[in-house]
């Protein structure tokens, strides 16, 4: 399984970091620092997603992994 | 295994949280415990989905939505939430494999001791957002897991991003968001004209924006419609449907087209952003 931090800004659309961990609980604790950094930035998402691959991943929340404009050719 | 603590300290909790203005590092910290123990039951919940051969994504909620979510339905919310633990699928197939899907994990379910629950969000839409969702209860604690279809998803990212553009409200049924006092601070000393056609042009702007809600719910209602007759297997003319199917795709990547050329409203405050 593959545990991966992500740390998107919604406002801009844009993912601003993201780190895979082995376990869920590191993850875990990456996630709860992360949102101290960024408790004054409410529009900065912080979560923790847990999943068998990245292709899994990508299936089910790519709106934090591709642009707009990536979204839009797949559609194409 | 059960949560670190009992449903009456979790609602103390989830009201200190709603009321403060700043929440203290201390119940931050007790929200992080509750959320590690709701992270625990959602690890074995994955499993057994996964065992019925779906690929699934799980995520805890985040602490500033679930923040977002208390200010909105107030602090005793937080022990009845049913989606601090949850988890998606996406399935490459109809609404008749989805119904299958849902059977499916609602039976694996079916021996906890509280009934797995169906909230079935395509006859029941949610502001134009359409899913099935079952909400498991492993060790009593409730999991929700979102079953989508291709198209459902493609729906939900596509609003998901329209809202972080134009006002995450809309995603309960609320207009979009203004953003005038930020022009207004920017037009204080110009001439009474000029401020009348920033004025003009803010309407104008904002209008869109409530076009653009409005026509990504009328999109997922034709996507609802077009699933509903493939499903039903009703004898419609197909080369009629895979048009519609066609306008539906189009529709959905001119609406990304259009949103990849705006700014957030929450990003807004310069004269050149009104237009979106």
């Amino acid at each position: 399984m593959t545990n991966v931090l992500v740390v998107y800004d919604r406002s801009a659309g844009r993912l601003l970091d993201e780190q895979e961990f082995e376990h869920r609980r590191d993850a875990f604790a990456a996630r709860f620092k992360t949102e101290k950094l960024y408790r004054d930035h409410a529009n900065v998402e912080v979560v923790v997603l847990t999943a068998q691959s990245r292709a899994d991943l990508l299936r089910t929340h790519a709106r934090y992994f591709l642009s707009l404009d990536e979204l839009a050719a797949r559609m194409a | 295994m059960a949560l670190p603590f009992s449903k009456s300290q979790i609602t103390r909790l989830g009201e200190r949280l709603v009321k403060a203005d700043e929440p203290s590092d201390e119940d931050l910290t007790a929200l992080s415990q509750l959320l590690l123990g709701y992270d625990d039951t959602l690890a074995c919940a994955l499993e057994v989905v996964r065992s019925l051969g779906f690929d699934p994504t799980s995520r805890v909620k985040n602490t500033g939505t679930i923040l977002e979510k208390l200010a909105r339905h107030g602090g005793s919310w937080l022990k009845s939430i049913q989606d601090l633990a949850g988890m998606r699928i996406v399935l490459d197939a109809d609404r008749r494999a989805q119904d299958e899907a849902v059977r499916m994990i609602a039976e694996a379910f079916s021996t906890t001791e509280r009934e797995p629950k169906i909230i079935d969000r395509r006859s029941q839409p949610s502001h134009g957002y359409r899913a099935v969702h079952v909400i498991v209860y492993p060790d009593g604690i409730p999991v929700e897991i979102q079953v989508r279809t291709q198209w459902q998803h493609e729906w939900a990212d596509m609003f998901e991003k329209l809202a972080d553009l134009i006002g995450r409200g809309i995603r309960y049924g609320e207009p979009p968001a203004h953003w005038w006092d930020a022009v207004e601070r920017l037009v204080q000393g110009e001439t009474s004209e000029k401020a009348a056609t920033m004025r003009r042009l803010y309407d104008a702007s904002y209008r869109l924006h409530e076009l653009m809600a409005e026509s990504a719910v009328a999109l997922s209602h034709m996507i609802d419609a077009l699933e509903e007759v493939e499903a039903s297997g009703n004898h419609v003319d197909a080369a009629a449907v895979q048009e519609l199917w066609d306008g539906v795709r189009e529709s959905l990547a001119d609406l990304r087209e259009q949103m990849s050329g705006m700014t957030s409203v929450s990003r807004r405050g310069d004269l050149g952003s009104v237009s979106p």
